[in-house]
């Protein structure tokens, strides 16, 4: 194979109805918006010409895959692009002329970064991928890590893919759970994405379903399964937020029934207590300290009297124990 | 023989001029040596306690215990012998502490520094220093090679001030059993529920081994202490801890237990995700923990106090004075669970100190040249 210098390749024109715009072998564009780059075209034109590859009268693209999207989606009939012949390049080579043109010109989201090494895996022993390519990609080197985004890939389901695209998953998330086997990885990972949850909540959400799988001696797939997180269905976009909290209360309560039981008690014996409007009373953190705290919203000094009457005069008041007692029944 | 699994030494400069670090060396004579001026350049953290790495400590030999302000704490001191263990618990806070450092160390310049240490303690006749090495480290578990014992009975041995204990989940107790010195020295052992101890605790030795050793070290002479810490609940623990307890009373004269610490598990969260990491099948994380008041992990305070008022109940019908105490709580947990609280640390100080006094002084001494060490 010769090094082909392909920006000193002619150009040539070539009908967008024979190029292939499915996401082919070297293809690692996924998650983005069109919008901007058609944008750029009706404004400059096409800046920089596709690659090509023809392989037995197929024509696969090498590089500008998004252009090519753009260019059908402004209804244009025929570009200038540069065209590799099979014998020119190694799949290989292509793969990574790919790789190196985005790398220049952008950042890859996680799933893309995913499709990289999952096609680069066909061509390349899984060490070299770790070594090698994972720190290209701005990964650790990692082979469990690999396993993990190979699997986003092959059996990710497209809105968690996309869910992953758009940067919602932090990458403490990707790290912890790229550090676990595959199958529990990409179970939490759709369950994160099926509740839409914030980044403090994706961890939190792994935390409570590792554990309880301990727990429970169940498998983190169970978990998420049995609480259905994995199903859309469950969760209307519009309520989403609200779903989100509702499903970390559960497992919460799940994860910590004795602590969970107290706080249900500690409500109602303050319910109880019937105090006056614009009037709380907290308990300590975890009720770990021995302090209540007591709130009082008051317009007034005349209101602050009155309210402080009403609480002095409620009957209950004098009886409370220390706040872990009162939670122990 | 190679009794550790000990596969490389790394040493500091000059530590070959140390007794300590020539005797480690002359006993290691297999294990390939190499020199770092910095181990944690040299370790593989995966590898650490296959590496033992003798150092030449620059930092002070006694410290206090860090302790917590939050709650209520004896004032040990600890004496700096070692980092790390060559013992492997699940639920070991080394694990988190040393993170960075995660070799097998041992200060190889201790007997050259021994005189300083127990200057300090020299220089306040006034207090008593309750001394430990097994805090950072097991007190036995390298003994048979660090000679710690032949070095530091002596020392405390005859100081009127100091107790030294030694902590340990082994029953390495020859060098213990070969030395001349009983007094001032207690020899204790950390104890848990004999599903813990099997699951948990790996590299140490049996709980009846462990109740076995201390009873031939009783039969010889030594004052004896029992740690149960970390206490860890989970489903059958009372049968369990039950049962230990029965081992215990079988075998030891409760006459000459100077104290028995409870202590539940507790953790800085760090220790979590490398727990998951290094241990992935162990328990120790089921329970509900809570974020105390000093920032660790600590079990919901009603799971605490249970732990502690059964295993304090079962203590107690075994004998009624063993100097029970409870390891960093607050002063509503020990009065819920243990029935009094000494209310503030230098009320344990003062009721630990006079455990020491108790045992090591003679009723005409009492508080003649002693009285606890209560800090300004």
């Amino acid at each position: 194979m010769v090094h082909i210098n392909v920006s000193g390749m002619p150009l040539q024109e070539v009908m967008l109805d024979r190029i292939d715009d499915s996401a082919g072998p070297f293809c690692m564009s996924f998650g983005f918006d069109l919008g901007p780059l058609m944008a750029s075209i009706n404004a400059v034109g096409l800046v920089n010409p596709p690659v090509l590859r023809r392989d037995q009268g197929e024509m696969a693209v090498v590089a500008g895959y998004r252009r090519i999207k753009a260019l059908k989606a402004l209804n244009k009939e025929k570009i200038p692009c540069r065209i590799l012949r099979a014998e020119d390049m190694s799949p290989l080579q292509c793969l990574l002329l790919n790789l190196h043109d985005n790398l220049a010109g952008r950042g890859l989201n996680d799933m893309e970064k995913a499709m990289a090494l999952q096609r680069l895996s066909v061509w390349t022993p899984q060490q070299e991928l770790a070594t090698r390519y994972m720190p290209l990609l701005g990964l650790p080197p990692d082979e469990k890590g690999l396993f993990f985004f190979l699997e986003m890939e092959l059996n990710l389901d497209g809105d968690t893919k996309a869910f992953i695209a758009q940067g919602r998953l932090s990458s403490r998330t990707v790290r912890t759970l790229s550090q676990m086997d595959k199958t529990s990885g990409i179970s939490l990972m759709k369950g994160i994405s099926s509740l839409n949850l914030n980044f403090n909540q994706q961890l939190q959400f792994i935390d409570y379903i590792v554990d309880l799988a301990h727990i429970e001696d169940k498998t983190i797939p169970q978990i998420v399964a049995e609480s259905g997180f994995d199903r859309k269905d469950q969760h209307q976009a519009s309520n989403r937020p609200q779903k989100a909290r509702e499903a970390l209360n559960g497992l919460r309560k799940r994860r910590n029934p004795s602590i969970a039981r107290a706080e249900e008690r500690f409500r109602r014996m303050v319910s109880d207590l019937n105090l006056p409007h614009g009037m709380r009373i907290d308990a300590p953190p975890f009720f770990e300290g021995s302090d209540y705290r007591l709130e009082v919203l008051f317009r007034q000094g005349e209101d602050l009297q009155l309210k402080l009457e009403r609480l002095i005069q409620a009957g209950r008041l004098g009886q409370l124990r220390n706040p872990w007692e009162e939670t122990s029944g | 023989m190679n009794a550790f699994p000990i596969q490389r030494i790394i040493v500091d400069k000059g530590v070959a001029s140390y007794g300590l670090g020539r005797r480690m060396l002359t006993h290691l004579p297999q294990v390939p040596v190499c020199h770092a001026d910095n181990d944690r350049d040299a370790v593989d953290p995966q590898d650490g306690k296959k590496t033992l790495y003798l150092q030449d400590y620059k930092g002070d030999f006694l410290k206090p215990c860090p302790g917590t302000r939050e709650y209520i704490c004896c004032g040990y001191q600890i004496l700096n012998v070692a980092a790390n263990c060559p013992l492997d618990c699940t639920y070991c806070i080394l694990q988190a502490y040393f993170v960075n450092q995660p070799c097998l160390r041992v200060f190889a310049n201790l007997e050259e520094r021994l005189p300083g240490v127990m200057r300090i303690i020299d220089s306040h006749p006034e207090r008593i220093f309750r001394v430990g090495t097994g805090e950072f480290t097991d007190s036995l578990a390298l003994d048979p090679l660090t000679q710690w014992t032949d070095m530091l009975l002596p020392e405390f041995s005859r100081r009127k001030n100091a107790i030294l204990e030694l902590k340990t989940k082994t029953n390495r107790i020859e060098r213990v059993l070969a030395s001349e010195h009983r007094d001032r020295i207690i020899l204790s052992w950390s104890l848990n529920g004999l599903r813990v101890s099997a699951r948990e605790e790996k590299g140490a030795a049996s709980i009846k081994k462990r109740i076995e050793a201390a009873k031939r070290c009783q039969a010889a002479g030594f004052v004896l202490g029992f740690h149960f810490d970390p206490l860890i609940p989970y489903p059958g623990w009372q049968d369990d801890y039950g049962r230990t307890i029965e081992l215990l009373a079988r075998e030891i004269d409760p006459r000459r237990i100077i104290w028995i610490s409870m202590g539940s598990f507790r953790f800085m969260p760090d220790l979590k995700p490398i727990i998951r990491r290094r241990h992935p099948a162990s328990g120790v994380l089921n329970g509900e923990f809570i974020l105390g008041l000093d920032r660790k992990m600590r079990y919901f305070k009603p799971i605490r106090v249970e732990l502690y008022r059964y295993i304090r109940g079962l203590l107690e019908t075994w004998h009624p004075d063993l100097g029970l105490y409870l390891c960093m709580e607050s002063d509503e947990v020990w009065e819920s669970s243990m029935g009094w609280s000494p209310k503030t640390s230098a009320g344990l100080r003062e009721f630990l100190d006079q455990r020491v006094i108790k045992f090591f002084h003679g009723p005409g001494q009492r508080g003649q040249v002693l009285r606890p060490a209560v800090k300004s």
